[in-house]
């Protein structure tokens, strides 16, 4: 169990690691927001599960972190998705390949 | 298992200052609103470290309910705002008050 | 038999969120969960001809969905991963904009719709008016594939309400 904590964890770190170097390298608003929107939902939810097994705990603790991880996973998308909508309709312009 | 915790606290606060170089560079309104987010769906996790590391989880899992509800409704309330703008480049809005 | 589906959604929380389980908390809950449910009960469930088997039914295969949606999570940010650390990433690259129609009728099964889309590989919902989709792929091979498997799985599980 507590080896699947850490595991958990760490692969929950390396997972935010991609989404930050996506964050910083993608071209446009667009690309970010496809590294924002998926990286940070499922970083999120990993470590949150890794500190489950990771910690002794009360069974009513443990469902009080499930429902935190139940409205990461709903509103997450949710978020990026009104972001994403914003910025189309404030006319952000899309990267283009032969624009540089 | 507190160096652990410890070490992967540390590692994720160095990732969220990355992730703050673009909220402070971001060339649009909605980049920050998009690294603003990732930071505060970061947070969570965060205090759930501070809460174990303390050993007050059932305190800190309240705030970090509280915290993750009210990330969701700032990022949704703010793209919607900025749904109704016409720009978002600093360079479109020549002359009139900058956007961001 | 709407209100009662209410009250047990809106009372397992206050619960568990309460975390106290004297006769004053439990009173307060049961107190606040049926007046909310007697005033809200319409917007927590607005079809009429579910029944409870088609209910659990449509629970049980909102589950199964959950664990292959967990696994296209994971494939989508081994995809980010890729994309974002390699080093030749402008060729990878080809953003663009696809539309589509949706056969989905359900405000319900739109939505798991759309999340869906946001969290599988390489496409992000953009704009939902109708039942028009429109959507921001990162390369060209996803863009072909939409709106693919998942739509025929959504409406297998949600659009039939018996």
């Amino acid at each position: 169990m507590h080896f699947l904590g850490y595991t958990l964890i760490s692969t929950g770190l390396v997972f935010f690691l991609g989404t930050t170097i996506g964050l910083l390298r993608f071209p446009d608003f667009y690309t970010r927001m496809h590294a924002a929107g998926k990286g940070d939902t499922l970083s999120t939810v990993m470590i949150l599960i890794g500190c489950i097994c990771l910690v002794p705990m009360s069974l009513l603790l443990a469902i009080k972190i499930l429902l935190i991880i139940n409205f990461i996973f709903i509103g997450s998308p949710t978020a990026t998705h009104a972001m994403m909508d914003a910025g189309n309709k404030a006319g952000a312009t899309p990267w283009r390949k032969d624009s540089k | 298992m507190n160096t652990f915790i410890t070490t992967a606290g540390v590692a994720l606060i160095g990732l969220m200052l990355l992730v703050l170089i673009r909220a402070i560079k971001g060339p649009t309104v909605i980049d920050r609103l998009v690294a603003i987010n990732v930071i505060g769906t970061k947070s969570i996790v965060l205090l759930l470290f501070a809460g174990i590391l303390f050993g007050q989880l059932e305190m800190f899992v309240d705030i970090a309910l509280g915290y993750g509800l009210l990330n969701y409704i700032v990022s949704i309330a703010a793209s919607r705002y900025y749904q109704h703008r016409k720009s978002l480049e600093p360079e479109h809005s020549h002359g009139g008050s900058p956007v961001s | 038999m709407k209100y009662l589906y209410s009250f047990v959604v809106l009372f397992m929380p206050w619960l568990v969120l309460s975390g106290k389980f004297d006769s004053l908390h439990v009173g307060m809950g049961v107190l606040c969960s049926s007046l909310v449910a007697y005033w809200c009960a319409n917007l927590l469930f607005q079809e009429k001809a579910a029944t409870l088997g088609g209910r659990l039914r449509q629970l049980a295969g909102f589950v199964g969905y959950m664990g292959w949606l967990l696994g296209q999570v994971i494939l989508a940010n081994l995809h980010v991963f890729r994309v974002a650390l390699s080093p030749r990433m402008n060729e990878l690259l080809s953003p663009q904009m696809v539309e589509f129609d949706s056969t989905l009728e359900k405000e319900l099964s739109k939505f798991i719709l759309a999340n869906s889309i946001t969290l599988t590989p390489g496409t992000v919902t953009v704009r939902v008016e109708g039942s028009r989709f429109l959507v921001h792929a990162l390369t060209d091979s996803v863009a072909c594939g939409l709106p693919g498997a998942m739509e025929k799985r959504i409406a297998k599980i949600f659009e039939r309400t018996r």
